[in-house]
């Protein structure tokens, strides 16, 4: 299917499409956070969309407006993808799991949990994957400063721009 | 004489000397669970991998992998960068393929700026990216007979990898941290003698894996510790997210270069080898005739390099893609390297998630070996060919 076919059949199939959006030939929708699971279940056993492939699922930090929930799928037999994006509230950044409905969703969510802090209910194992266990904070978050940063802006010479090539 | 029976866990009834028998009936013999830990220093693990095992026996019967180690945070560093400076950011992670990455870096950026790179540009691209994958897979072919006891490939492969990065220091200054992609293009054209070089090289390399098929893949020590073992079938390789010659191994010719063509992908004939049993001989199978391929594609490169310049004209003094998001992929060395960049118009990105195939084919290693015994173990994980910095970016 192209991007502006899986748009509108998603919105036909489910009725949980908010609004949707195609840019570089890549499709996004956007869906409420109750509908999360029920549209990607769909979007496994649907017989016309058939995303077997989870390519990553990561969030985006849009500060006032909470976390944008990113989820790309692919179809190794149709040759499509999928960004489906859910908004999550800042200071109730929660959504059901996903690791029930394919198998690499267990890692990608452990990830985006201990770095911006978005709970997944009903993981199985939600405990910090990449950062050491005492670690506090969620880095990832625009709140989390980079102290280096912080203390000195830039420690080169010239910016980039710059510098004569 | 007494029988007792077997407990399950704890002490065996009876102090010391007084001497129990047991009877064991049937084919199960309960032993008590063991917790063994594999890593993080482990030759098979390339880096710092640590595997948690817990035994039954000499059988596992969970393996978690813990993963970190090397965890340097690529995602938040890119964020306060140039996307000049995020591309000798993005080589580091992935030591083995650091072409492969730089690119889809440039990749990204090129296309949310709406940027046309010159053709001569495409083509060398191409070409790097195609010896880049020879190198990387080049490696595993030493390494995952030097873990199973040959020592030879791994001398092999590291005369031949030698040889290739020479190469590529010719054009791009550096061994390992190429540097060589721009935003736009190249950092500059190939030098003289390198083309000829290169070609010397295809028929050297070609020639040479001769060897290597006559020592492994040929080889009936090699076939009985790998035929057959960590199979993995191909339903469950897409469930995990498991791309790149592995995914292939089990019989799905997912291959981004064949199905969205990127680059001039769509211009050169290759195959894309896939195994039929998803083994751990199968896998490294795959790996070998991806070299070949990669040495087609090379060739063709040769023969259709077109001249001009390898940058555009007129590069804007600051890189700032427009409002907007975009998915990238490629085919990198060891599957499918892509960058979700969200731009918000300005110098630096406002979130650039690095998909790394390393993580996700990692993750699916507790799948593989289970129920896998543990003198097997070494024979599933190397052949889930990784780079540890790929895992935890």
């Amino acid at each position: 299917m192209t991007p502006d076919e899986i748009a509108s059949h998603l919105t036909e199939a489910t009725g949980a499409i908010e609004r949707s959006e195609v840019a570089h030939g890549e499709v996004s929708v956007w869906v409420p956070n109750d509908k999360w699971v029920e549209v990607a279940t769909h979007l496994r056993d649907c017989g016309r969309c058939h995303f077997d492939f989870p390519t990553f699922l990561t969030a985006v930090d849009m500060e006032d407006q909470g976390f944008e929930i990113v989820l790309h799928m692919y179809s190794v037999r149709r040759q499509h993808h999928v960004n489906v994006k859910t908004q999550v509230a800042r200071d109730a950044a929660r959504l059901p799991t996903l690791s029930g409905v394919w198998n690499g969703m267990n890692w990608c969510e452990r990830e985006t949990w201990e770095l911006f802090g978005v709970d997944f209910i009903g993981h199985p194992n939600l405990v910090k994957l990449l950062l050491p266990v005492e670690f506090e904070g969620f880095p990832l978050r625009k709140d989390f400063l980079l102290m280096t940063r912080e203390a000195k802006e830039w420690p080169g010479m010239k910016e980039p721009a710059e510098v004569e090539h | 004489m007494s029988v007792t029976e077997l407990p399950t866990a704890g002490m065996l009834p009876g102090g010391p000397g007084e001497g129990v028998q047991v009877v064991i009936a049937g084919d199960e013999f309960p032993t008590q669970e063991m917790t063994l830990s594999i890593g993080p220093q482990h030759p098979s693990t390339h880096g710092v991998l640590r595997v948690v095992l817990t035994l039954d026996g000499e059988r596992i019967d969970t393996a978690t992998p813990v993963i970190g180690y090397m965890h340097r945070a690529f995602d938040k560093l890119s964020e306060v960068r140039d996307y000049r400076q995020i591309i000798a950011l993005s080589n580091r992670h992935d030591w083995l393929s650091a072409f492969g990455n730089e690119l889809g870096v440039a990749l990204a950026t090129e296309r949310l700026m709406g940027l046309e790179v010159p053709e001569r540009a495409q083509w060398i691209r191409m070409l790097m990216a195609e010896w880049n994958r020879v190198l990387n897979h080049l490696m595993f072919l030493g390494s995952f007979g030097l873990e199973l006891g040959a020592m030879t490939p791994m001398f092999y492969a590291f005369r031949e990898r030698e040889d290739i990065q020479t190469l590529m220091e010719m054009a791009t200054g550096a061994r390992m941290h190429f540097t060589y992609c721009r935003v736009g293009g190249l950092k500059e054209d190939l030098p003289k003698g390198f083309l000829l070089y290169s070609e010397v090289l295809v028929k050297r390399i070609r020639h040479r894996l001769l060897d290597y098929a006559g020592l492994l893949l040929g080889n009936e020590i090699f076939k009985k510790r790998t035929v057959g073992i960590g199979v993995l079938p191909g339903e469950v390789a897409k469930s995990y997210g498991v791309t790149g010659p592995i995914l292939h191994a089990s019989g799905v010719a997912e291959d981004s270069r064949k199905t969205e063509p990127y680059l001039k992908y769509s211009e050169v004939e290759f195959e894309v080898p896939v195994g039929e049993h998803g083994d751990s001989f199968d896998r490294f199978n795959v790996l070998y005739h991806r070299i070949e391929e990669s040495l087609k594609i090379i060739e063709q490169v040769h023969d259709k390099l077109p001249p001009g310049p390898v940058m555009p004209g007129k590069m804007p003094k600051y890189l700032k893609p427009p409002e907007g998001w975009t998915y990238v992929r490629t085919e990198n060395s060891l599957g499918e390297t892509g960058y979700y960049l969200v731009s918000r118009g300005e110098t630096t990105p406002w979130r650039l998630k690095m998909r790394t195939p390393s993580f996700h084919n990692v993750s699916m290693i507790p799948y593989l070996l289970k129920g896998v015994l543990l003198p097997d173990l070494i024979a599933v994980l190397g052949s889930v060919f990784f780079v540890v910095g790929d895992v935890d970016r």
